[in-house]
């Protein structure tokens, strides 16, 4: 029993992060039905902003928390604004107009971002400094809970409430939803489709960042390639969940989190991976759109 | 320079096939001569290496290039192909080249259960569940002991031949080269075929194909288990020539390489993978410096070019037949326009007393979500009639079309062909059954020439399969000769000849729908059914086509037209059905219809209450 909720607030400290990852995939999915391949190599970009600045002498100097924060701020503001670089410069002139193109683009950017952080890190791992957080542990009866999940749990568990409510609630969320749902349609009714895929992209790229820098402090260690596979198995809870449907993509993450860590507490953890792919197979030959999603099988 | 060259002889070879075989092996065989002469065993080595890129990339080809399919996983195809070679000779004790087949077999199988549920989905599925598969493949390689799990499986028998042995570079350079000959040969033959055509059609426009009488599904699952099959081909070279095979061997990095290898060499060109594959695995060898900046260098080159030319990622290469196909289509003479058609003989033997009529339609109903679009639609049309639909905007004229065509299912009701349930056919099975049509706004393949246009409606009639386009390439070509032909004389019928070379992009508007209009035709259709075909067109195009209808309508073929030009219905139909918010408002003759106080309502409305003191 300890175990299994352990293992239970593991898999969604886990899940948290794809779940986070998984927003960015989702919100650009809803609103141009297109694979970002980069979203997953933004988190690591993040991390090493983050580790960057947490390097720095004066950054060190400041409390730990604050440290900490404008950190995240930075790799925030740096990856949002790479994001919409991108955009800009790469993808907009593809959206629409090549599927296979944009793929094949973002799939490219993905790696040469990834060699690019190579070239300048190395190939070695970097290490986060060492934070007394990452060590806490509150004990609960016989289960003892490692303070650093609460945290990740409980911040990312308020962004995507937030981002639960910034779709269900605001304008520019319900012009989101609506899109997802009938693109001519929303475009009829005045929703400005340009800045909506940049909006998307930004935050997508904002969330992406936290996920990054907590990461880091979480685990201890970034590398270059950190981020293909993270976002390989974000994208797969989207789907999971229902692509274009951020309560889908929340709850996406959350079912590949807890799936991977049962499978590595329970059974052999090399496994793991081989569970999480069967499972997105196995979703889409039952119910191809995720658990929340709507239509996905083509028919014009 | 030498590419034109190289392109330029492998298009000529091309109009004679044995030759072009053995040109290949030939070519193959010359290598390994060099090699035998010139190389090194590292040389030697690396050469193997090339030509096993080479397969791969030739496989993948299949898939992305020809049927413009992304698979990320496709090392899980070699991956298959090489554990199941190697399993054969380590663990059954079975003979290299026996293992060949079965790794193929294999690997097929494991294509289809991943293609299937994932092909029926949007086309960027397929890119997420083959990096799922990819990754599956290699865990399970990494974790199962039967197979070494991350040790590998060794040692691999050497593949022995009637007593010749494989065990030097060299000599496992001539197997691999005679493989990747074979691949050559197999894939240009499949790119060539009606098969090919059809791919590229998809590529561009998978409804329009369906609706052509081209299994759609299968054909991408097609692709994707042919591309596979190469790749499996590619993994029995692999463990041919290795002494061990391991899981590092086909990691996903592999898989995003290829894809770089494929689309810088051009998707859809064998030379191009030939090429690139040639730099991607030698040019490292040579420059050990650039070796770290591979992987950047070819990601920023694929960025570059896909941002340079966005549209034309495919190069653009027609399949026209040789100009001498064309001349003699061009003086064939006229009396042998458009063979009577199925439908057409089917009329002249029909006595009055034959039971059903072409097309029942019995109480369609089609609701989307809470929108009636039709409510208990009923229509029958008899061979040889022209049958009209004309209502307002809105009023259901498109969703009936698409209830009849299989696009959308009914909610209820029943469409028969022939007293035939056609309800829950799938679109291209019910194109097959002779019932074809034009679209409201024009659908065409705009990569593709007008004339490649048409004759790829063609494959609806053609009963060959995948055995002819591999092995009896001699049949196809003759069978796209007299489908080119066949197509010359629709695209005559419609007028539009002297563009059958020319892309659909650069037509008019009419003229679109006049190339929509031979399409339709070729496939011999028993039931016509032409969405607006009017739109567009000037008075004098408009004389013509109701000339053509009537001319269509009397060699016996049903005609379904909707259509907002009432002098056109008037002239042209028999009969017109009115429909307005989704219910039949009139039936009758034309004129009578349209003078019917309601229809005229329907299409004007209701007087206003400004208009009502001046009545």
């Amino acid at each position: 029993m300890e175990t299994l909720v352990q293992v239970l607030i593991i898999g969604g400290t886990v899940g948290s992060f794809y779940a986070l990852v998984a927003l960015g995939y989702t919100m650009v999915y809803g609103i141009v039905r297109l694979i970002n391949f980069a979203h997953g190599d933004l988190v690591m970009v993040a991390s090493f902003i983050g580790w960057v600045m947490l390097e720095q002498a004066w950054v060190q100097a400041m409390p730990t928390l604050l440290g900490i924060l404008l950190a995240a701020g930075v790799a925030i503001a740096g990856t949002a604004l790479l994001s919409l670089t991108l955009l800009r410069l790469l993808y907009a002139r593809l959206i629409g107009r090549s599927t296979l193109g944009f793929l094949l683009v973002t799939l490219s950017v993905a790696f040469a971002m990834e060699e690019i952080i190579k070239l300048i890190f190395g190939a070695r791992e970097r290490a986060y400094p060492n934070y007394s957080l990452a060590t806490e542990t509150i004990t609960i009866g016989a289960i003892r809970l490692a303070g650093m999940d609460l945290v990740v749990i409980g911040l990312a568990g308020t962004l995507m409430v937030g981002m639960i409510w910034f779709a269900q609630r605001t304008m520019t969320g319900a012009a989101m939803r609506a899109l997802a749902i009938d693109h001519d349609a929303a475009r009829l009714m005045g929703v400005n489709v340009t800045a909506l895929i940049a909006a998307a992209f930004a935050i997508g790229a904002a969330l992406a960042a936290v996920t990054g820098v907590l990461s880091g402090v979480y685990y201890g260690r970034i590398s270059f390639d950190m981020g293909f596979m993270l976002g390989l198995k974000a994208f797969t809870a989207a789907v999971v969940g229902g692509i274009g449907n951020i309560g889908g993509a929340v709850l996406g993450g959350l079912v590949i989190g807890v799936l991977e860590a049962l499978v590595q507490g329970y059974l052999a953890g090399a496994w793991s991976d081989a569970f999480i792919f069967g499972a997105l197979i196995l979703v889409l030959y039952l119910r191809p759109q995720g658990i929340l999603g709507e239509r996905v099988a083509v028919r014009a | 320079m030498t590419r034109t060259l190289l392109n330029r002889s492998r298009r000529h070879v091309a109009t004679t096939w044995p030759t072009s075989v053995l040109a290949i092996l030939g070519l193959a065989l010359a290598g390994v001569a060099l090699l035998n002469a010139y190389g090194s065993d590292y040389v030697t080595t690396v050469a193997v290496g090339v030509a096993t890129y080479a397969v791969l990339g030739l496989g993948l080809n299949v898939v992305m290039g020809y049927a413009g399919l992304l698979d990320m996983g496709y090392a899980a195809f070699f991956a298959i192909g090489a554990y199941t070679s190697a399993i054969c000779g380590v663990h059954l004790g079975l003979d290299f080249f026996a293992s060949i087949p079965i790794a193929i077999a294999v690997t097929a199988l494991a294509g289809v259960l991943i293609g299937y549920p994932t092909l029926r989905l949007r086309p960027d599925y397929l890119a997420i569940v083959t990096i799922g598969f990819g990754e599956l493949v290699r865990t399970i390689a990494n974790n199962w002991d039967y197979v070494g799990a991350s040790r590998g499986l060794y040692p691999l028998p050497i593949p022995e031949l009637f007593g010749f042995t494989f065990h030097s570079p060299i000599r496992q350079a001539l197997l691999a080269f005679a493989l990747l000959a074979v691949a050559v040969v197999l894939v240009n033959r499949l790119g060539r075929s009606h098969i090919g055509r059809a791919w590229r059609a998809i590529r561009d426009d998978d409804f329009v194909t369906e609706s052509v009488g081209l299994p759609t599904l299968r054909l991408k699952i097609g692709a994707y288990v042919a591309g596979g099959a190469v790749g499996a081909l590619a993994g029995s070279i692999f463990a041919a020539r290795s002494v061990a095979i391991d899981p590092t061997n086909f990691e996903l990095m592999l898989s995003v390489q290829l894809i770089m290898v494929v689309v810088l060499g051009g998707l859809g060109s064998t030379v191009g993978v030939l090429g690139a594959s040639l730099v991607f695995v030698a040019l490292p060898e040579i420059l050990r410096s650039i070796q770290d900046y591979r992987l950047l260098v070819f990601s920023v080159a694929v960025i570059i070019l896909i941002e340079l030319r966005p549209r034309g990622l495919v190069p653009e290469r027609s399949v026209l037949p040789p100009a001498a196909a064309l001349a003699a289509a061009r003086t064939t003479p006229a009396t042998t326009t458009s063979p009577p058609s199925a439908a057409a003989t089917q009329a002249t033997t029909a006595t009055p007393e034959e039971p059903a009529p072409l097309l029942r339609a019995t109480g369609i109903t089609k609701r989307f979500a809470g929108l009636v679009a039709l409510d208990d639609v009923s229509l029958t049309v008899e061979a040889g009639r022209v049958v009209g639909i004309i209502g307002p905007n809105g009023a259901g004229k498109s969703t009936l079309i698409n209830a009849i065509t299989g696009v959308h299912r009914a909610t209820s009701g029943r469409v028969e062909l022939r007293g035939r349930d056609i309800t829950r056919l799938a679109p291209h099975r019910i194109a097959r059954l002779g019932v074809s049509r034009t679209f409201q706004t024009t659908r065409l393949i705009d990569q593709m020439a007008v004339l490649d246009n048409v004759t790829v409606a063609a494959y609806a009639t053609t009963d060959l399969g995948l055995r002819h386009a591999l092995f009896a390439p001699r049949t196809v070509r003759h069978r796209d000769f007299t489908a080119a032909v066949r197509a010359w004389h629709q695209l005559d019928q419609v007028g539009l000849t002297e563009a059958a070379a020319r892309r659909p992009g650069s037509l008019s508007y009419a003229d679109r729908r006049r190339v929509e209009l031979a399409r339709a035709m070729i496939m011999e259709p028993s039931l016509l059914i032409l969405d607006e075909p009017a739109a567009g067109m000037n008075p004098k195009e408009k004389a013509d086509l109701t000339r053509l209808l009537r001319t269509v309508a009397a060699s016996g073929v049903a005609v379904l037209l909707i259509e907002h030009d009432m002098p056109l219905v008037t002239a042209a139909a028999d009969e017109v059905v009115v429909l307005d918010q989704g219910r039949i408002l009139a039936t009758g003759a034309p004129t009578e219809v349209l003078a019917l106080p309601e229809v005229i309502e329907a299409y004007l409305g209701h007087p206003t209450d400004d208009e009502e003191p001046d009545r």
